[in-house]
């Protein structure tokens, strides 16, 4: 048995060592600075971030910016956790919530577009340049009658929070219903499962834009209207350790160069830009658009 | 031309961090897997059951509960190991450490009963004895090996969970498929699954290649 | 001298006693343990060479219980006692590797152990096989590599479970003449068989059925 031991013994100091010597975070690699900003998937998947990133990296050489994509809901927590130096969301109800914990400090909004409702060619519920409100009244009715379907994400990201914010701005409760698909999934794959059924859903544009070629059956039919604002916002997590370094990201987000870059994004290639700088926007129109839609429960 | 330089970077950092991971697991479940053979106690018996079981937990799973240990806020985030390649391979390891245990008694386990009493019979020691099992069954062993490496390689949920899938610094190719996923480039997505198969078929045909003496 | 003291063996804690009150005497040289099959021979050899613990009784070999002695000194002690399977597992690679086995676990450098091991090949009249592969044997030359690898080392006792099995009349004989004219030189022999032995080989017969004594010879 003392042999085995032994053995055992070696095996594990070996892989204590293995363990060790790859466990050097980048931190000691000369005076790299590493800053860690969670944000979501649709975001990140426009490339707008790494675009901006490389452009900061410009400025601060010394500074490596690691990008965490995963749903609104998971990146706030994230912050929560103490995971990450910053957050770049869009879902202002669940930021409140963070603000309010002291996890996050006041907002700086960098950008906004606006969801859309794509829906089959052929309209059944006949809500094509309707408002928001009233086209989901509309599609309720439809779906009742069984002559449409509503695919939702059902997974709490920003796209997710709005559309039940729109269902409880109108009074209405789709949930449990035989024609209300939940696809717990991103933007894409449902959207595909819009495109399968020729049902209506709600998107964000950028997605949506890009896909296009591939949802032959959908198209956009309400793009307008304030509760479809799409409002993406900068936080520093404050129990950060890199505080100051988070800020300035923060505010690079905010500068002229990096909103002249956000709002020729994606120009080429959709022939519309995805994203809509703040600067040059009323700030005050945004900031109000936040609030109502942080304090709308859904 | 770019795309084929980060997916190459991706391919080899998903095979160093899935090989770490195999190592890890191999250092460890090895001689585990050994005693637990070699045991005739009712603990034995008891561990090699839950160790089967373990096998079908779900990386995503896994991936949270490490997370949640390995966060700054969890009780080993002092490590800072979160996001870095390094924790992957250790959640990899974890992962396939009930499979390869399972696999190896198992398949080790036919070799044992003829080739174990034969040495013992013959006056070896019970060290030796093992060593000769561990010569006889050199192809079950390396058979296991591959599998857990297979494993690790094809995981999706542990790597995302605790590696972050950071561009340039922790996606591996599961990761890097997901997210293709979720971007819509599906035929994309496609392609590289296929690039993830072929890795794993040509490591496996390299190992037998170089195993078959 | 071996000597076994009210023997009761079972497989399995709630199952049925395989060998029941075994107790007997051997000073001798040759032992012959007969019976139908499923009498417990095997069984009985298995415990004599230390492999399965007595659930009750005792063994022992020269006045020492196998299962008291530990470390250097039990092994050094078991090293004496060499068991034989009535179906040989050999080990991969070729006659010779499996022939040098023994010798090396004990420690034996290699260029002796091959020396020593091509002699008793010689003995048996397999010198010519040495370095054929154990794949390419047949059953009767796998049983006689099996005994040659247990013989090199000369043990002290020598446990043979049906040795004589699926061989041609020619090889039992000339197995017998081996054991008889090598073997014997400088082991004690203890051999399970169910088949008719020359008799007068042996210096005492114990007949085993359904797991008791019920002759000695």
């Amino acid at each position: 048995m003392k042999r085995y031991k032994l053995l055992m013994l070696i095996i594990f100091i070996a892989a204590l060592i293995i363990i060790s010597t790859c466990s050097c975070p980048l931190i000691l690699r000369e005076n790299i600075t590493v800053l860690r900003v969670s944000t979501t998937t649709s975001l990140y998947a426009t490339g707008l971030l790494d675009m901006l990133a490389d452009k900061f990296k410009e400025k601060h050489p010394n500074v490596v910016i690691q990008f965490i994509a995963v749903g609104s809901g998971e990146a706030l927590k994230k912050a929560a956790m103490g995971d990450v130096d910053a957050v770049l969301v869009h879902a202002p109800s669940l930021e409140r919530k963070y603000i309010s914990e002291g996890t996050i400090g006041e907002g700086t909004i960098f950008a906004y577009n606006y969801f859309v409702i794509v829906g089959p060619k052929e309209d059944p519920a006949g809500v094509k340049c309707l408002s928001p409100e009233e086209a989901m009244v509309k599609i309720f009715n439809a779906c009742e009658k069984g002559v449409a379907k509503f695919i939702s994400r059902g997974d709490r990201s920003g796209t997710h929070v709005r559309e039940l914010m729109l269902w409880n701005m109108v009074g209405l409760n789709p949930k449990g219903k035989t024609w209300y698909i939940e696809t717990g999934g991103g933007m894409s794959e449902t959207l595909m499962v819009a495109n399968e059924y020729r049902a209506y859903t709600l998107s964000d544009i950028g997605t949506f834009l890009k896909f296009k070629n591939k949802l032959n059956e959908l198209t956009v039919l309400v793009d307008r209207g304030d509760i479809l604002i799409n409002i993406y916002s900068g936080y520093v997590v404050l129990s950060s350790e890199n505080i100051n370094l988070a800020k300035e990201f923060i505010e690079f987000l905010v500068s002229s160069e990096a909103q002249e870059a956000i709002g020729n994004y994606g120009l080429e290639e959709y022939g519309q830009p995805l994203f809509y700088p703040i600067v040059g926007s009323s700030s005050t129109m945004l900031k109000n658009m936040w609030n109502i839609l942080s304090s709308e429960s859904s | 031309m770019e795309f084929i330089f980060e997916t190459s970077e991706i391919v080899l950092r998903s095979i160093f961090v899935s090989g770490l991971a195999t190592v890890l697991a191999s250092a460890w479940s090895l001689p585990l897997a050994f005693l637990l053979l070699i045991s005739e106690s009712k603990i034995g018996r008891i561990l090699q059951d839950i160790f089967n079981s373990l096998v079908s937990i779900p990386t995503v799973v896994l991936g949270l509960l490490l997370y949640l240990i390995f966060s700054r806020s969890g009780p080993l985030g002092v490590f800072s190991l979160l996001y870095t390649p390094c924790i992957i391979s250790i959640g990899q390891a974890v992962l396939i450490t009930p499979l390869m245990i399972s696999f190896l008694t198992s398949s080790l386990g036919k070799v044992k009963e003829t080739v174990w009493e034969t040495a013992i019979a013959l006056g070896a020691s019970k060290f030796q004895a093992s060593i000769t099992v561990l010569k006889e069954g050199y192809v079950q062993l390396v058979r296991s090996i591959l599998v857990g490496f297979n494993r690790a390689i094809g995981e999706l949920g542990v790597a995302l969970m605790v590696g972050g899938n950071i561009r340039g610094y922790t996606r591996v190719m599961t990761t890097a498929i997901a997210l293709e996923v979720s971007k819509g480039n599906f035929d994309l997505a496609i392609t590289l699954g296929v690039v993830l198969l072929i890795t794993t078929l040509a490591i496996t045909v390299i190992v037998r290649f170089l195993g078959a003496r | 001298m071996i000597e076994v003291r009210n023997l009761w063996f079972k497989y399995e804690p709630n199952g049925e006693y395989v060998l029941k009150n075994i107790s007997f005497r051997f000073h001798g040289k040759a032992i012959l343990i007969s019976g139908p099959n499923g009498s417990g021979k095997t069984t009985l050899l298995k415990i004599i060479s230390g492999l399965l613990k007595p659930t009750k009784g005792m063994v022992l070999i020269e006045g020492n219980n196998l299962w008291e002695l530990k470390g250097k000194e039990g092994l050094s002690f078991r090293r004496n006692i060499v068991y034989v399977h009535e179906e040989p597992v050999l080990f991969k690679g070729t006659v010779l590797d499996n022939i040098i086995y023994p010798l090396r676990i004990r420690g034996y450098g290699k260029d002796e152990a091959i020396r020593k091991a091509l002699d008793t090949l010689e003995i048996l009249n397999m010198r010519n096989l040495a370095y054929m592969n154990v794949k390419k044997l047949s059953t009767g030359q796998m049983k006689l590599v099996s005994l040659a690898r247990a013989i090199v080392s000369k043990p002290k006792y020598l446990l043979l479970d049906e040795p004589l099995a699926t061989l041609d009349r020619e090889n039992m004989k000339h197995v017998l003449m081996v054991i008889k004219n090598h073997v014997l030189k400088k082991s004690n022999v203890i051999m399970a068989s169910h088949r008719t032995v020359p008799i007068k080989f042996f210096d005492k017969t114990i007949e085993l059925e359904n797991g008791s004594i019920v002759e000695i010879i």
